[in-house]
């Protein structure tokens, strides 16, 4: 009888133990994918919309854990700076004399469909006859959506 | 308007392309990609907006309300036909001979 007893009482908290289990990974997987939605520069609404429905289709909690983290992924993915912009920060630069120069523009290597302008404001040091330096006082992004 | 570029295609966008063009002209969502291709999720909406940016895929919301439906809605992408095209392009380039087996 106490041996029932106990298999019923295990199976009991087992469920119990499992219905938590999943429900806490469906709420930790919506809140990582509207953290990482509400992350992207544009189309926040329409990838929030749409990857709740597709962790919705998931069909067991850890498929809808992996789905999550995939898109943290993803969304770092979509709202990396343009390649083309890092490789600028390693290479030499002219500058003009107002001080302000664009680095570079219209660049969409990502091919999601956004610019990314980086724009470098630097002032001149002169602190004699041959040191002359060149500070960097502002690093502006800028990315915008453009015509398709 | 300037022509969109093309995007790069690496194995994993040629395996979606190749997804597409078995279902061609069927409308498919990420979910049902990720099940067909076994493709993460992190490797897989990258993939589809640089498709869609360049033209290849569209993409649009099931239809209905999502209060209606009690859940959100679906995006369906299905590639356009310049975007069967260069899948057609593509395969035959990486796989020559296959398609015609499918």
């Amino acid at each position: 009888m106490n041996e029932l007893f106990f298999a019923l009482l295990k199976g009991l908290l087992g469920k119990i133990v499992t219905d938590e289990f999943s429900a806490g990974c469906q709420a930790f997987a919506e809140w990582l994918v509207r953290k990482s939605a509400g992350r992207l520069a544009t189309d926040r609404d329409r990838y929030l919309e749409q990857w709740l429905a597709d962790l919705n289709d998931r069909k067991s909690s850890l498929q809808k854990l992996f789905f999550a983290f995939g898109i943290v992924i993803a969304s770092a993915v979509l709202r990396q700076p343009a390649a083309s912009v890092r490789r600028a920060l390693g290479q030499p630069i002219i500058l003009n004399e107002s001080h302000t120069i664009t680095v570079i523009t219209s660049e969409d290597p990502q091919d999601v469909g956004l610019e990314h302008n980086m724009e470098i404001v630097c002032k001149l040091h002169d602190a004699g006859k041959t040191n002359k330096h060149w500070q960097v006082l502002q690093i502006k992004f800028k990315s915008r959506r453009h015509d398709r | 308007m300037a022509a969109p570029k093309e995007p790069r295609i690496s194995i994993q966008g040629a395996a979606v392309l190749r997804g597409f063009l078995d279902a061609y002209p069927n409308q498919l969502t990420g979910s049902e990609v990720m099940d067909a291709l076994g493709i993460s999720s992190g490797t897989l909406y990258p993939i589809l907006a640089r498709f869609e940016a360049a033209k290849w895929l569209s993409s649009k919301w099931e239809k209905g309300d999502p209060v209606e439906l009690g859940r959100p809605r679906r995006r369906y992408y299905t590639l356009t036909g310049v975007g069967a095209n260069k899948a057609r392009e593509c395969i035959e380039y990486i796989l020559p001979g296959t398609l015609g087996r499918v």
